[in-house]
């Protein structure tokens, strides 16, 4: 029962705000479909998004980019993406660790 | 408490979005047998959890209510449509919870999220889609400002008019959100086809809210006006109400 379940606060990692302004991305393959369309692992999932925002400069696979709501905004240098993820895996542990204990008797 | 429909309702809105990828859990199918089912348990509470966008918007209104539990129904209704928690949250309150999240991130630029709070934004789906996420200071591009509308469009919460109903989808008539080239303001009322997101009995003249290309729920009168009035409100918002697109300058 939903009622029996409590809810924790989760500790607020400094990635908080990332959803803000989006989920880094690194592309695997440019233009097989459409020129515009992409595909990148986005968190081990590989996905199709919309890079026609992007500028004129040619994406190669590998190039790290943000992603939301399924358009590419603009071009990461792998740090940044590195340095976002840790940031949101954080908040995924912490998550993980609030459901844990959770179950825990 | 008030039972489960809280997080049935969560799935409703939620479900969209994310069958198409764009935030919560990977398997959205999952997600949505959920509300079909009409099954609540610790798994789709995980679920929800992992919208990383709206959860921290529940949790930061059920706390400023004094509700234990974010996936209660007049937090989610509040957070979605729209509901008067949403007016009686503190300003600072608002200010310090949103600041919490965002300025380690964003830094300085907080500030330009926190213009948006002093113009009378509050915790609903429409200030994150209109003051928090970047697709509004992209308007301001020649070249993105058409996909950008169509974003800000369809990631709102619109509410529609039924024409017709067939199996799974329905014909509504909607407002679409418009771009002049300064302000962003709602038009005349247009058809388009919706999908059915979560099993719903639907009669032409009945309203319903979508969110991308999908219905999300029968809208109530009370609840008609709630979209309107939050959306309305968060467009002045951002039409006059700030001077910084911070979101967008965030990206720079």
């Amino acid at each position: 029962m939903l009622e029996s379940i409590e809810y924790a606060s989760r500790p607020q990692p400094a990635g908080g705000a990332l959803v803000c302004l989006g989920i880094p991305a690194r592309v695997l393959a440019v233009g097989v479909d459409h020129p515009d369309i992409a595909t990148v692992d986005m968190g081990g999932v590989a996905r199709k998004i919309n890079i026609g925002l992007l500028g004129d400069e040619p994406l190669r696979a590998g190039t790290w980019i943000l992603v939301h709501m399924g358009y590419a905004l603009q071009v990461m240098t792998e740090r940044e993406a590195r340095d976002a993820l840790t940031a949101l895996s954080a908040e995924r542990e912490a998550e993980q660790s609030v459901l844990a204990e959770r179950k825990s008797p | 408490m008030t039972g489960h429909s809280g997080a049935l309702m969560f799935v409703r809105y939620a479900y969209p979005p994310n069958s198409m990828g764009f935030c919560g859990p990977a398997d959205s199918t999952a997600f949505r047998e959920y509300a079909n089912a009409g099954v609540v348990d610790r798994g789709l509470v995980r679920l929800a959890q992992a919208f990383s966008g709206a959860w921290p918007y529940l949790e930061m209104i059920a706390a400023g209510a004094g509700i234990p539990d974010p996936l209660d129904r007049r937090v989610v209704e509040a957070y979605w449509v729209g509901n008067r928690l949403l007016d009686a949250m503190p300003l600072p309150f608002l200010a310090n919870t949103l600041e919490e999240r965002c300025r380690p991130r964003i830094g300085h630029r907080f500030g330009w999220l926190a213009e948006g709070l002093l113009a009378g934004g509050v915790p609903h789906h429409s200030f994150h889609v209109f003051g928090v996420y970047p697709w509004v200071g992209l308007l301001g591009d020649d070249r993105k400002a058409g996909h950008a509308l169509t974003v800000l469009d369809r990631c709102r919460i619109r509410w529609g008019q039924v024409s017709a109903v067939h199996h799974g989808q329905v014909m509504v008539r909607s407002r679409p959100l418009l771009w002049d080239g300064r302000t962003l303001s709602l038009g005349e009322p247009q058809p388009e086809t919706a999908d059915i997101a979560v099993e719903t009995k639907l009669a032409v003249g009945d309203w319903v809210s979508l969110h991308w290309n999908w219905v999300c729920d029968r809208l109530t009168g009370a609840q008609l006006r709630a979209p309107r009035a939050y959306s309305r409100r968060h467009l002045d918002m951002v039409n006059h109400g700030v001077e910084h697109s911070g979101p967008a300058a965030a990206l720079a």
